[in-house]
Parts: structure tokens; sequence; C-alpha cells
């Protein structure tokens, strides 16, 4: 029994992990914020896989909906006017082992070897993972695609004892915050680009 | 060095080098939905009146680009496939063998969404880690991969039909399923699963156990 609740303080503190941003701190997007955009729907495409992730994309609508006046700003599928889709498209990253076999035959042993390594040490050695997100603004008008944006925010996991040694300069926030330098970039972007705004579109067909 | 300890590393070695990654896939019709409908609706290419039966008549009347009784051209755009550009030919493929005509112009739009919809829990991935690296990989580690595929039919920017399926590939690591790797490699049942469910779409969004023709 003792041994049972030993094995769980371990995970639970182990389940803890450090988060540090990859490469450089870059600069703050121009703001837009008396810019006024039409009504816009959007959707948000593959973000329910875990918990911080929805918080993510929560914090991601909240300051595209902050950092700029809309006219409208609804979530739904398909529309005759804007019609923006949030799509995660890499994060976690591979999952499925089979593939990371064939796509990455490095990467995978590499990451075999560290939780070898992260086994045979009793967790001193930690984890290490590269995340690597890759957000992507497809923007619609009337079903013809105007234009895609495609932003990247990566950011280095580690696991094991070393994660709460490094608790005083993880920056756990940071999956979430980054979210918010996103969607300014973006809003930024579609300003400069003359989208999400202008009158009706033409009825195709009459 | 022990002769248990030399077994092990070789095992070890032997599964790493490998990397036999062993599926097996599953496919079933999500319960629930939020937003959008799940009717079973007939293919975009056969039966023109079933078809328009269920297009609001507005939509039908301004709609001048396909013509009823014709077959269609669509438009595919795979969406979210970030992580699984090596499937999307085989989709292609498929759907052209179930009579779907792909045209880049067509104003009607077939858009392939591929979601992923977690895993098991982290805490019991890490235990599970740990037996298989202590084990030398006798006990499996287990790898639940979830999918969710949706079809959605798009005409000039509307939404009109959705269809979604929600697919799951066991994967087991080890070396127990050393023998089955070259037959049942994980990225054979995920692409098994994505043509499964392109024929359920094609075949009216039937469900996955139903393997009758319309």
């Amino acid at each position: 029994m003792r041994f049972v609740f030993r094995i769980g303080l371990i995970l639970l503190l182990l389940s803890r992990c450090a988060v540090f941003r990859a490469g450089d701190e870059l600069p703050e997007p121009p703001a837009v914020a008396e810019h006024r955009f039409g009504s816009v729907t959007y959707e948000m495409v593959n973000w329910a896989n875990l918990n911080e992730d929805n918080q993510a994309g929560d914090f991601l609508v909240t300051t595209l909906s902050d950092s700029a006046e809309f006219e409208q700003l609804n979530p739904g599928v398909g529309s005759s006017d804007w019609f923006v889709q949030i799509i995660l498209e890499e994060y976690p990253g591979k999952k499925e082992s089979g593939a990371a076999v064939l796509d990455h035959p490095v990467g995978f042993l590499a990451q075999n070897v560290n939780n070898i390594a992260f086994g045979q040490t009793i967790f001193i050695f930690p984890i290490i993972r590269y995340l690597e997100r890759k957000i992507t603004f497809a923007v619609w008008r009337g079903g013809e695609l105007k234009q895609e944006y495609t932003y990247q925010s990566d950011a280095w996991v580690i696991i094991g004892w070393a994660s709460i040694l490094l608790a005083f300069a993880s920056e756990s926030e940071y999956l979430r915050t980054d979210m918010g330098r996103v969607a300014r970039q973006f809003a930024a972007d579609a300003a400069r680009d003359g989208l999400l705004s202008g009158p009706a579109p033409r009825r195709v067909g009459r | 060095m022990s002769f248990k300890c030399r077994a092990f590393a070789l095992i070890f070695v032997c599964t790493i080098l490998t990397g036999n990654c062993v599926g097996f896939g599953e496919a079933r019709v999500p319960v629930s939905d939020s937003g959008a409908e799940f009717d079973a609706d007939a293919p975009i290419e056969s039966g023109a009146e079933t078809n328009r039966a269920k297009i609001p008549v507005s939509t039908a009347q301004t709609n001048s680009a396909i013509e009823p009784g014709q077959i269609s051209e669509i438009a595919v755009r795979f969406t979210a496939w970030g992580n699984h550009e090596r499937y999307i030919d085989g989709v292609r493929e498929r759907l052209i063998l179930r009579g779907y005509r792909l045209r880049e112009t067509s104003p009607a739009l077939l858009e392939i969404v591929l979601e992923e919809s977690g895993t098991t829990p982290g805490l019991s991935r890490l235990l599970n880690l740990v037996l298989t690296v202590g084990s030398g990989t006798l006990v499996p580690f287990y790898n639940q991969v979830n999918y969710r595929i949706s079809f959605r039919y798009f005409r000039a920017g509307v939404l009109e039909r959705t269809c979604g399926y929600e697919l799951r590939n066991n994967e087991v690591i080890g070396v127990l399923f050393l023998p089955f790797a070259p037959f049942r490699w994980s990225t054979t049942t995920l692409a098994e699963l994505l043509a499964e469910s392109v024929d359920d779409y094609a075949y009216g969004c039937r469900s996955p156990d139903d393997t009758g023709e319309l």
C-alpha cells in the first residue's frame, strides 16, 4: 500500500512539466484597435485535444475579439459572408508512433533513448520534448478561399525531477499567452490586406 | 553484466531499431455532435431527387452550377491534415473510385476534416512507459490514438450536409508483437480506417457496421 502511495506521489509530482519558449521573443504586432471589421463567422478546428489547448483556443478568440472592433464575431460553420477557420495543424505533434517511425526515424530513436534514460536514472535525466504548434487562419468569403495565414508557436517541455528545479524559471503561461500574440498578429495582417471588411458579397447565380 | 541484463538490452535494441508499432483499428459513428446535424444523406452523385429534397428550396433555386440529374463535380479540401499528409493521396483516390469527380474550380466544396481527439490519460501513459522500459518491452506500450473525420459539403460557402465518424487506432509496441509488425503496421490500419470511412460516406453516410451496398 505504501509502495502504491509513493508511486502515486512521484507520478503526481512528475505530471507537472516545465515549459520554455523556443526561439527568440517575437516583436509585438501593431495594434489595430480602431480598425473596424465586418461580421465574421469563425470556427475552431482540431482544438479539442487537451484541456490546456482548449484554454489556449479560448484565449485566442478572446484576444481576437478584443484586439479589433468587429460588427459581429460568432462561432459557426460556413457562411455566405466572411468565414474564418482557425486550424491547429500540428500539436502535440506525431501522436502515432507508427507514422513517427517512418517520417522521422532519427527523432523517434532519440525519443526512445530519452525515454529509456528517463526510466533507468529514476527520472533524474528528464524527458525533453519539442512542441511544434502551427496555427493556420483560412479566410473564406462566399465559398472562395481568399487568404491563408500560418503562424508558428513552438515550445520546449521538460518532464522529470528537473521540472521541479526549473519551476521558478518555467514559462507555464507561455502556451496560453502566446496564442494572444498569434491572434493580434492575424488581426494586424488581415487589416493590412483589407480582409474581413468591405461591402456584402454579390449573390452568385442571380 | 548478467545474462538477464544482456537479454533485456538485446530486446531493447531489437524493439527500438524496428520500432514495431502494431495497430488494430475500429470506427464508429459519433453519438452526438455540437452544432451540426448528422443526417443520413444521399451521396452527391447518386439520386438527384433525394438530394434535392434535402436542400432548402431557396438554395436549390439560386444554385445553377450543378444541374439536377447530372453527375456533379466537386472541389476537395483537406483541413487539419498537417500531421497526416501521407494519407491524402489515398483518400483522394478512394473518392475517385467511389464515383466522385474532382475539380479544383467547382463551386461545390467537400471539406474533409481530420481532428485528433485525445488519447489515454498522461498519468497512465507515464506508468505504462515505466513498466515497458523496466520490463524490456515485454509489457507492451499501449498507445490509443483517436480521430474524428468529418465530411462537410459546402455550396457557395454555406454548409449543406455533414457526416462524421470517430476512428480509433490501438497501437501496441512491444517485442511480443514483432511477428505481426510487417502485416499490421499502424499506418496501414489508419489508411484502412480512412478508406472505410470514405466508403461509408459515399454510401449515404451509413453506419460503419453496415456493409451492404445501397
